[in-house]
């Protein structure tokens, strides 16, 4: 257990050293500026006829968890893999003590918990701006317990962008497939109906099945049920292509 | 003890190493003495797992690798090919992210004062020449102190005083602590300097095994006792 907390611990240190992930999350705080600042302006160019009443954490978790976050996971997805790859490094990994599986769960860690991190900066930072635009803490608490549940749907997404770069080698392509593959995830509903219920990314906004709304139990207990085990299945597969890959 | 059974791995290409067969007692520096080509990175990326091999066993003190992977690994160092930087990174950054545990990061400003790169330790690893960066590789893989060390052509990019400074600490650690070094090269003087026993490989498979001593005992020098094994595995050609 050491060992591994160790080898995350060092996963965690190489993606905190790029200044991408902040940056990208500064983008999204600024999104979540421009959306309070256009409910401030609508109402004052209306001069209080039109009054834009907003819960800004509540509103702004879509796009955090379904656009923001899953971007930046499938970055960091390309870091810890296909960029080592590419730049010679991952021997490094491989030859530290820890097994193959241990190796892939330690990357996997380091980027659920960036993501998680970034989705809790931008709860902290709506929260703040909800706050300062004259909101009250009324909803911060179901708020809060939305952010938090809506990590673990992003689980799926981590290993949906590490199955795609353990069977490329360029960085590159592999960001750009992941992204791609999981936009077609996310949308192909649109196209083809009844896609959507046996896809995990259906499920990025947990927290509506779980909080508030009373699901059937066999319902609930069907999504959960699709998420766990395509989060098993990706782990799985990318696991199996991760131990049998050259140096 | 190191053992190798009838270690072969072959490529696509068809080449690689056949039926290796070595034993590596505690406390030896073995040199792999080869040309281009002939395995001995190949041997090297078996020992540590990096490919797998296609048939035969590797046994680190008495347990079979794949068994007590992590536990051989916690005490072994190795650098494989060219070293594994973080360009983005510092010197620093790159020694603990080499690290085998949190207690080797104690070790890390020693390392860097030994290799010369302790006033570069802030600065970022990609903007350092090719010999800063072998340097660096070195220091990641003898840090910790650890009981076995490969290292893959350990002096390419060193100047002569840092190829003397590294053979000579390789040779203390040896002397001091019964550190076991594989060591591969195609440059026989920097072998005879430093090894205890020598293994000649050619096509990928071990053509001739012998100490150093005997070695230089019958024959004028390393380079003629490699180009008359590797001759008479050619045929005289």
């Amino acid at each position: 257990m050491k060992s591994f907390t160790f080898a995350m611990q060092k996963e965690l240190l190489k993606l905190v050293c790029r200044k991408k992930y902040a940056i990208l999350t500064v983008i999204g705080i600024l999104v979540s500026v421009i959306r309070c600042g256009g409910a401030a302006l609508i109402t004052r160019l209306s001069q209080g006829a039109v009054s834009v009443k907003t819960n800004l954490p509540l509103e702004m978790l879509p796009f955090a968890v379904e656009i923001l976050v899953p971007i930046i996971i499938l970055i960091a997805a390309s870091e810890l893999f296909c960029n080592e790859y590419s730049n010679d490094t991952m021997k490094a990994c491989l030859i530290q003590p820890l097994d193959r599986f241990k190796v892939l769960s330690a990357k996997a860690a380091a980027i659920v918990i960036l993501g998680a991190a970034s989705l809790l900066v931008m709860y902290i930072a709506n929260t703040v701006i909800h706050l300062v635009s004259g909101g009250t803490f009324a909803n911060a608490g179901y708020a809060f317990a939305a952010y938090v549940i809506d990590i673990i749907p992003l689980i799926g997404i981590a290993f949906l962008g590490i199955l795609v770069n353990v069977c490329l080698n360029g960085p590159t392509a592999a960001t750009l497939l992941s992204l791609a593959v999981y936009a077609a995830m996310k949308y192909i509903g649109l196209y083809v109906s009844g896609t959507q219920s046996f896809l995990f990314t259906a499920g990025a906004k947990l927290h509506i099945m779980l909080l508030g709304k009373t699901l059937p139990f066999n319902i609930l207990l069907s999504k959960i049920g699709i998420l766990a085990g395509s989060i098993l299945i990706l782990y799985s597969l990318s696991y199996i292509i991760f131990d049998r890959k050259n140096i | 003890m190191i053992q190798l059974k009838h270690l072969t791995k072959l490529y696509k290409n068809k080449r690689g190493i056949r039926n290796i067969s070595l034993e590596i007692p505690d406390g030896e520096i073995l040199g792999l003495l080869g040309p281009n080509g002939s395995g001995k990175t190949t041997i090297m990326k078996a020992l540590l797992s990096l490919i797998p091999a296609d048939s035969g066993e590797i046994i680190i003190n008495g347990s079979p690798l794949h068994k007590d992977f992590e536990n051989i690994m916690s005490r072994t160092g190795a650098l494989i090919e060219s070293p594994a930087i973080y360009k983005n990174m510092t010197a620093y950054q790159n020694m603990k992210l080499m690290a085998r545990s949190r207690e080797d990061l104690a070790d890390i400003d020693r390392m860097l004062d030994i290799v010369h790169l302790r006033e570069y330790k802030n600065d970022k690893a990609g903007r350092f020449s090719l010999g800063m960066k072998q340097r660096l590789g070195l220091a990641a893989a003898l840090i910790g102190k650890p009981e076995t060390v490969i290292l893959d052509e350990p002096v390419n990019g060193l100047d002569i005083e840092g190829v003397v400074e590294i053979r000579e600490y390789i040779k203390e650690m040896n002397r001091a602590l019964g550190t076991t070094f594989i060591v591969s090269s195609h440059i026989a003087s920097e072998i005879e300097r430093l090894c205890t026993s020598v293994a000649v490989i050619c096509d990928g498979e071990i053509i001739s095994l012998d100490s150093t001593e005997h070695i230089k005992g019958t024959h004028p020098s390393m380079e003629d006792y490699f180009l008359e094994k590797i001759r008479e595995r050619r045929g005289g050609i």
